[in-house]
């Protein structure tokens, strides 16, 4: 499979769950080593109150509610220090209940030509399937949704639309979602979902590449 | 902040005016800079990324900011713009032995799995790093062009940062698992 480099390639892990938002400012990163100290500093557009935090240092953006946290990178460059700073995070906080994880990741390509992305797009949604029923039908998104096929519960959904920052371009937008309640157990930590980053991240990342690239090949 | 405020913003996080459920409307987060401001989802209602939360605060008129603002909305502010990045290759590392100005590493490529040895300056860390140099510290290497204004070749090392316990950690946890050891009865 070709390398294939998008323009912009975001990756970001969010939790569901209970959070305490006060909690994850940049002070408590550094305290416990999981960001450079620095981050005291330099974080910028730093929000802290009872029901949010964000912030964002170097290629990080931190944004906790009180049932999401968010973690989230410009680059692939970063990828593992993002689910670093994820595990770090639960793995100091491990009581705290996480009911889902997304790993997920936005890709724009900017395309060469035009004709590319009405390959691309014409491939899964025929214009002349719709030309007896709209006029001059055009093609603003479709979303697939798919099982996994790891032991994990929870779906992979791929959204695919022409992309808004670039003319012509092409936006992929994958969630690869996890459900981590099991209804028989009392207690929900957040082991679970430190498993799923420890044990599925790579799987995850060869997944969301092959789909991608899958995508991005229909465009010849 | 008030209690009426909190609940205001908890309330407004989790609401959307902009029903991502319903299977008729676009939910996703780039098609959010084709929908007025006020009709744009105020949250994701699963784990999906956060970066639809991503406005490009350009791209907002003056009064798409105001709606947004009176929301109250939890966003990431920061701008995503294109920082084209091609990564030739990439390896996982585990630092073996330190010398004067460089240190010995076991390197694993990302791609193919294969090991390699090497030896890498110093220089080549970042200095915010610098302070987790040891052995057995795990450190990912990256290498290839950053094309944002014109090309230039890069190489960057990144250390891994994960909670460490220090010694009165360790000792606490050793005293705790040797009473609970008594507690219980074991040799």
């Amino acid at each position: 499979m070709e390398k294939i480099t998008p323009e912009i390639d975001v990756k970001t892990i969010v939790l569901r769950g209970n959070f305490n938002p006060q909690l994850y400012q940049p002070a408590w990163f550094a305290f416990n080593n999981l960001l450079h100290k620095d981050v005291i500093e330099t974080a910028k557009g730093l929000n802290i109150n009872s029901v949010l935090t964000q912030f964002s240092f170097e290629e990080f953006q931190v944004q906790v509610t009180e049932d999401r946290f968010a973690v989230g990178v410009e680059s692939a460059l970063y990828s593992e220090p993002l689910r670093d700073l994820v595990l770090g995070t639960f793995m100091l906080l491990h009581h705290t209940p996480i009911e889902m994880i997304g790993i997920n990741r936005q890709v724009h390509f900017h395309l060469e030509k035009e004709e590319q992305l009405s390959k691309i797009l014409n491939h899964f949604a025929p214009k002349s399937e719709w030309k007896d029923v709209l006029d001059e039908a055009s093609f603003e998104s479709i979303v697939f949704r798919g099982n996994r096929k790891d032991k994990y519960e929870g779906f992979i959904r791929v959204a695919v639309t022409p992309s808004p920052k670039y003319k012509p371009g092409l936006f992929i937008d994958i969630n690869d979602h996890y459900n981590l309640i099991d209804r028989t157990e009392k207690i929900v930590t957040a082991d679970k979902a430190l498993n799923v980053l420890k044990s599925a991240w790579d799987a995850s990342h060869k997944m969301t590449e092959s789909i991608i690239y899958s995508i991005y090949s229909k465009r010849t | 902040m008030s209690s009426n405020q909190a609940n205001t913003i908890s309330k407004s996080y989790v609401v959307t005016e902009y029903d991502l459920n319903d299977s008729t409307q676009p939910h996703h987060s780039e098609l959010l800079n084709l929908i007025p401001a006020n009709k744009k989802p105020l949250g994701y209602l699963d784990s999906h990324s956060s970066s639809n939360l991503l406005f490009d605060d350009k791209e907002l008129s003056s009064n798409s900011k105001k709606d947004l603002i009176s929301v109250s909305e939890p966003i990431f502010t920061k701008t995503y713009k294109q920082k084209k990045i091609i990564v030739l290759q990439k390896w996982e590392g585990i630092v073996q032995e330190l010398l004067s100005n460089s240190f010995i590493a076991r390197l694993t490529d990302k791609d193919n799995d294969t090991e390699e040895e090497a030896e890498i300056l110093l220089d080549e860390i970042d200095p915010n790093d610098t302070e987790l140099l040891e052995p057995g510290a795990i450190f990912y290497w990256s290498i290839g062009y950053d094309d944002e204004a014109s090309r230039k070749r890069f190489s960057m090392i990144k250390f891994r940062r994960l909670p460490t316990w220090n010694k009165e950690e360790l000792e606490f946890i050793k005293r705790n698992s040797t009473n609970v050891r008594n507690a219980i009865g074991w040799e």
